[in-house]
């Protein structure tokens, strides 16, 4: 009797010491996991015991992943600098081959169709160094070398500075160009130079894609949460299985016109203002015309630190 | 890029016989992570019945549904719950709040379900970007339409599931409200690295996926690989 009462209570006993002994276990390898979720896991202690060997086991994965990450990092940065040189490199010898070509084009005596010839050169040079400066933009913003500060602006000055840009364009192709600003001011967080750009871009795709006598407008509407940018044109309409492309790099509608644009424009529009915490939409009737609408965050404080995906 | 969601030749078949209702026949589907991809149909079409099988809320006649790699309906249904719970948010057109809950313990409800420690900054973070700062203490009853579907979004992030459904999530909305809450859905999708598949009737909402999926008679017409 008092044996087998011993026996309860030592098994008993042995039972409590592992179960707090479990428990100690898991709690510690929980603490081990946020500790490495964290990034300050150091292996605490060595001694014969199983956890010791875990925590030796993982302090070493965590170092190899560490290193791959710095091995990561690592290309990425001869990347960033390659794009910059490639950005700096070509710059002289692009503005060269412009400027010679328009030098050939000026000399007297030349035969008739060599002007044409020079002239093509540099519209072809021209071409290029637009590329290649949208390229080194792109890779600048997508590697977090340009950080975009979006702040408090009013996005009707945006529009009208983008629609200033696009004048001198749009006159040459018989386009009108409008905006009625609303009466009351409309406040958006944005960063003002790079949504300028995406604007601009989007503005000059609508006057590309619309034949002389038509309209591109812009309509600014304030949302709760955003304030809604439309750029409206009456050209040439998407096809709708093109529409979920026009945003892709290098895209380029099947009947664009063959000298212009090479398909990057829209692309860099849509990185900067999705990197403003904003979005773009585009509707369009083939034949009839399109509607760009850029939603920039809209003013209210939250939005202010809404930091971007880009920093 | 990684497959999050995948199905293969999924159906479900109601009735039998003559009476028999296809309505999923044969959907193979791959959706990439980080994406946000919409599915429309007229209704009928057998979207719904799609999203209830990715969500794991009914199994499906044949075919499987993958998420991460582990195919759901190989779980009995009490690992199938647990599962869901983890890695799937869901979105309705009702936004199932609840109502004696302020807000932000409307948004914590699921972490706190789980017995999980609340992630405080990523919760911040959220209530943030979906414009919530100010309405915390807020019941659900002071809220717009707009603003509670946004603590339902906000809910459905909070648990960091691995894929978020939402199911015409602006059903009860107008037609701005709605572009202000799907806009807000897709930043914070973009934001946290959330998958995204959306049901809409409604074209235009459709438009702001990257990818839209069109089905019709319980069968994908086009959209299913880009």
């Amino acid at each position: 009797m008092i044996i087998g009462v011993a026996a309860a209570a030592v098994c008993l006993a042995v039972l409590l010491l592992y179960r707090g002994n479990t428990r100690r276990t898991m709690r510690r390898l929980d603490e081990m996991l946020d500790e490495a979720i964290r990034g300050d896991f150091a292996a605490g202690r060595y001694d014969e015991s199983q956890l010791s060997k875990i925590e030796s086991k993982m302090s070493r994965f965590l170092s190899a992943s560490r290193l791959k990450k710095g091995q990561i990092e690592h290309e990425q940065d001869k990347l960033r600098a390659l794009i910059s040189d490639i950005s700096h490199q070509t710059k002289t010898p692009i503005s060269n081959i412009v400027l010679y070509a328009q030098l050939l084009n000026e000399q007297e005596g030349l035969p008739a169709d060599a002007g044409a010839l020079a002239g093509q050169i540099a519209g072809g040079a021209e071409k290029l160094n637009f590329l290649i400066q949208s390229l080194v933009k792109i890779s600048r913003l997508e590697s977090g070398i340009i950080k975009l500060s979006p702040q408090r602006g009013e996005p009707a000055a945006l529009i009208a500075d983008a629609m200033e840009d696009c004048a001198a364009k749009a006159r040459r192709r018989g386009v009108t160009l409008r905006f009625d600003a609303p009466p009351e001011p409309i406040f958006a967080v944005f960063d003002a130079r790079w949504c300028a750009e995406a604007l601009y871009n989007i503005l000059d795709n609508a006057v590309k894609y619309t034949g002389a006598g038509g309209e591109v407008c812009a309509v600014l509407t304030a949302y709760e949460m955003f304030v809604r940018i439309d750029v409206r044109d009456t050209g040439r309409g998407i096809r709708e299985e093109e529409i979920a492309k026009v945003f892709e790099r290098f895209w380029r509608g099947k009947d664009s016109p063959a000298a212009e644009g090479v398909g990057i424009g829209l692309y860099l529009a849509r990185e900067i203002i999705v990197g403003c915490g904003g979005y773009v939409k585009v509707r369009s009737e083939y034949g009839k015309g399109s509607v760009f609408s850029v939603f920039l965050p809209a003013d209210n404080c939250d939005k202010m630190r809404i930091a971007n995906r880009y920093s | 890029m990684n497959i999050v969601l995948r199905t293969v030749g999924l159906k479900k078949h109601y009735g039998a016989g003559e009476n028999m209702v296809r309505a999923l026949d044969g959907v193979s589907l791959a959706v990439e992570e980080g994406a946000f991809v919409s599915v429309v149909g007229t209704s009928g079409s057998g979207k719904s019945t799609l999203l209830h099988m990715l969500g794991g809320l009914d199994r499906p006649t044949d075919g499987t549904v993958e998420i991460g790699g582990k195919d759901i309906f190989a779980m009995d249904d009490d690992a199938l719950t647990i599962f869901r719970r983890r890695n799937i948010g869901f979105v309705f057109q009702s936004y199932n709040l609840v109502p004696v809950l302020n807000a932000e313990e409307n948004i914590l409800l699921p972490i706190r379900l789980d017995g999980n420690a609340v992630d405080g900054a990523y919760i911040e973070k959220i209530i943030e970007t979906l414009g919530l700062s100010e309405k915390r203490q807020s019941l659900p009853g002071q809220l717009s339409g707009g603003q509670q579907q946004r603590v339902a979004i906000a809910r459905a992030l909070a648990a960091k599931p691995s894929i978020l459904l939402a199911d015409e999530p602006t059903g009860n909305l107008d037609s701005r409200t709605s572009l202000d809450v799907l806009g807000l859905l897709k930043v914070s999708g973009e934001r946290f690295g959330q998958t995204i598949v959306m049901i809409t009737h409604n074209e235009e909402f459709a438009q702001m996926a990257e990818r839209i999926i069109h089905i019709e008679d319980g069968r994908i017409l086009g959209g299913a690989s880009r």
